[in-house]
């Protein structure tokens, strides 16, 4: 064997082994990964925390820290490439506090105080407000705020040519173009009480529970209502204002009239997240449950369901709204509101890394892809990635796919086409022995790679056929049919049953969920079974559940023995999905 | 094929196990000890062909279903027998299976192997000494199928019929033309040298034999 057949070999075992190049950042490890998206790269950002939401745009991913008392360890923001190449990162020494107000991006414009740039605004708890180009990170300008013992905690917001903040101890608002200061209100102390601009001026709330009103022209005016303290931009609906307000044990989502009189009231449980509104639906979170209302015409109360979140809640993808888990158990769920506003509870996004979670997701939609970034207070940042169609992603690679993708398929194309050229080369040097040798090994490397895809077509056509014949394949025992001991409202819905140490723990009334390895990890979250899968080039494999692995889990859908991997096996709407040790 | 379902057949319990694990050990000696007795140097060279394939066993195994022992044992079975053959794919087995997963299965990996290296002793894979590398090639596209089909036994419990079993058979086409391709390709690539390398042993024992007899005649 001569040196170059030796370097192609090894070539070749490294076209067939290549997991893909490195993220810039770290590869994410298998506990990062979440059902449904690619973990593409991790950000494990030292001793602090993540308490607010990572921000996309265009393409570009911000995030903040917070936290950092730890040797000299301070708050940052970074910029990275939704790849994961990190373009700047901001420092600041003085920060005295949790840096937990949101990052903003305003789009360039024009307007009575001049002309702006695109800019990122971050305002920290030392009082400083920068404008910085999102993608160099050089300031544009710095507005220095009043501090006491801390500075802004609350999120910013743009009225035309001005952004305003609320600052620690009142409102400003600066112009866009050079950070000009135009107004400047004292209210009262605030925590993390953002800014919310209105028809005629701004409103934020403060410590004690005083709504503050400052008119464009500088009137300031307040209104106490005593509801506890005031921990986020006041919402504006049909109905009137809402504002939930935390008190001592618990809370109070209040609807106030123009005049800002309370008109309706409820009390819910302790230490609230920050509401949203979806539509006319008011969304409330806080230590007991998650609420929903019809903020239409008078905020009624709608639906509840049992948990604890007590940061921010943000529209995720799908039409769902993902909301932190600030439990130990941690981790992200994603809710919908069903027919008349009513709260249902889709998926949960609960990497291995989950912890006590404030921050809301970021997501970002470009052409076929879908970026999700969850980061949660042990500050760990994990990116995720899908592609809407796979197979158009994999053909029309944009600067979006994943680099460790990307590089894969150039590595294995490059390889194959150097390989080809190198077989050929044999044949027309007339050594058809090392060329047919060469062309088996090629041969044998196209099929290792395409046998993922080339086994799951062919099972489908496999069933497709045995399904034809009648070959059902059930087994004693498993249960594929409706059972009449079943609760009555589970009929027509997804149902699954995972049997362990002999005994059938089972859920159902589920729906839209489009494959067995989907709707077995919502259930077992549901039902408190911890799941460990294993991920392959044919499929994800449950290999665990409460950690019993015994010598493998086998699944049956509607009676049959699954042929694929749970997450390459379809299920309908009204399919019973039954696990057994093998 | 039963990997790629996750399903493995019955469970065994470690005791079970442990006697399963015996059964083999006992047949791998069993069949090395007779009927005509070697020397340890022998067994010693036989042992370090098992772990070498069974190293690379281990090291192939992210592929899927490439199966460098199939060829090993096919070629060991020619160059040494059905006896030595089917005890070499037992250890194989065996001992590779420590890192990669114990189980029921492995007494059907350990019967498919050794089917194998039978048919590589039945099959004149080796004819005056020359390897016949074109039945060779015959013989490592059909052995993988006879593997493959064994060890799918190790699947069936009292819920398969003969139609689903044929339907299990079925999924796993694929994989068995990989597993095909696989050893006609081990065969190309490394029958003659892996032939070589067996046939030495052969040779270095017929030598210290000749030599041993010819001492005992001095004496």
């Amino acid at each position: 064997m001569n040196r170059l057949q030796k370097l192609l070999i090894l070539f070749t075992t490294f076209l067939i082994l290549n997991t893909g190049a490195a993220s810039a950042i770290s590869s994410p490890s298998e506990s990062d990964q979440i059902y449904g998206f690619d973990a593409q790269w991790a950000q494990q950002f030292g001793g602090g925390y993540v308490t607010t939401a990572p921000i996309i745009d265009n393409a570009t991913l911000f995030v903040r820290t917070s936290g950092m008392w730890v040797g000299q360890d301070r708050p940052q923001v970074f910029a990275y490439e939704l790849t994961g190449k990190e373009l700047w990162n901001n420092t600041n020494q003085n920060a005295t506090q949790h840096d937990m107000s949101p990052l903003k991006i305003i789009e360039a414009g024009q307007g009575q105080c001049g002309n702006w740039s695109k800019q990122l605004i971050i305002a920290w708890s030392d009082g400083l407000i920068e404008s910085v180009e999102p993608l160099t990170g050089h300031k544009n300008w710095q507005y220095q705020s009043e501090v006491n013992v801390w500075g802004i905690t609350g999120s910013s917001a743009q009225d035309e040519d001005k952004l305003v903040t609320s600052t620690r101890t009142g409102i400003v608002s600066l112009c866009l173009a050079d950070g000009t200061l135009i107004q400047n209100a004292t209210t009262d102390l605030g925590w993390r009480n953002g800014v919310t601009v209105t028809e005629s001026g701004y409103l934020v709330g403060d410590e004690n529970g005083t709504l503050w009103h400052l008119s464009r022209d500088g009137n300031l005016s307040s209104y106490s209502l005593a509801i506890g303290k005031i921990r986020h931009p006041p919402l504006i609906t049909d109905a009137g204002i809402v504002i939930h307000g935390q008190g001592q044990g618990k809370s109070t989502i209040a609807l106030l009239d123009e005049n800002y009189s309370i008109i309706n009231s409820h009390t819910s449980g302790s230490s609230p997240a920050m509401p949203i509104l979806i539509g006319q639906y008011l969304v409330t979170g806080d230590s007991s449950e998650l609420r929903s209302f019809d903020c239409s015409q008078n905020c009624t109360a709608l639906s509840s369901l049992t948990f604890t979140t007590n940061g921010e809640m943000a529209m995720g993808l799908d039409g769902q709204f993902m909301v932190p888990l600030n439990t130990a158990q941690g981790g992200w769920k994603g809710f919908t509101l069903v027919e008349n506003g009513l709260l249902e509870h889709v998926r949960g996004f609960q990497p291995g890394f989950s912890t006590y979670t404030t921050a809301a997701p970021a997501v970002y939609s470009e052409g076929d892809s879908d970026w999700l970034v969850l980061a949660n207070d042990a500050s760990r940042m994990v990116v995720y990635w899908r592609g809407l169609n796979d197979s158009e992603v994999v053909e029309n690679l944009d600067e979006n796919t994943p680099a460790s993708d990307e590089n894969k398929n150039n590595n294995q194309i490059l390889l194959l086409v150097i390989f080809s050229t190198f077989c050929a080369m044999l044949f027309l040097a007339r050594k058809p022995e090392q060329g047919k040798k060469f062309s088996l090994l090629l041969i044998l490397i196209v099929a290792v790679i395409a046998i993922p895809t080339l086994s799951t077509q062919w099972s489908s056509k496999v069933d497709d056929i045995s399904a034809d014949i009648g070959v059902e394949g059930s087994t004693d025992g498993v249960e594929g049919e409706w059972n009449q001991s079943w609760p009555e409202q589970w009929q027509g819905t997804q149902i699954l049953i995972i049997e362990i140490d002999g005994q059938k723990q089972m859920m159902g009334g589920y729906s839209g969920y489009q494959n067995v390895l989907q709707l077995t990890t919502q259930a077992a979250s549901d039902l408190n079974i911890t799941i460990s899968s294993q991920q392959s080039d044919i499929g994800t494999y449950i290999t665990s559940f409460n950690g019993h692995q015994g010598q493998g889990w086998e699944f049956f859908v509607d009676g049959s023995r699954g042929a694929l991997s749970a997450e390459n096996v379809a299920i309908e709407e009204n399919t019973i999905v039954h696990w057994i040790p093998a | 094929m039963f990997q790629a379902l996750g399903t493995h057949g019955p469970v065994v319990s470690p005791t079970t196990s442990l006697i399963l694990d015996i059964i083999l050990l006992v047949s791998a000696f069993w069949l090395l000890a007779t009927p005509s007795k070697k020397n340890f140097g022998d067994t010693l060279l036989l042992l370090t062909l098992v772990l070498a394939v069974s190293a690379l066993r281990v090291l192939m195994q992210p592929l899927p279903n490439i199966q460098p022992v199939t060829v090993a044992a096919l070629i060991v079975g020619a160059q040494l027998g059905a006896r030595r053959g089917a005890a070499f794919a037992i250890l194989v087995a065996m001992i590779s299976n420590t890192i990669i997963g114990d189980g029921w299965w492995t007494i059907f990996q350990a019967i498919g192997w050794a089917s194998v290296a039978v048919i590589g002793s039945k099959f004149a894979l080796v004819v005056n000494g020359e390897l016949q590398r074109s039945r060779l090639f015959i013989a490592a596209i059909a052995s993988a199928f006879v593997f493959d089909i064994i060890v799918s036994f190790s699947i069936i419990d009292s819920s398969f019929s003969v139609v689903t079993f044929l339907a299990y058979l079925a999924h796993g086409i694929p994989f068995d033309m990989l597993h095909a391709l696989g050893n006609l390709t081990f065969a190309v690539w490394f029958g003659s040298w892996f032939a070589d390398v067996v046939a030495e042993e052969i040779i270095v024992e017929e030598v210290e034999l000749t030599s041993v007899e010819s001492n005992i005649q001095h004496a």
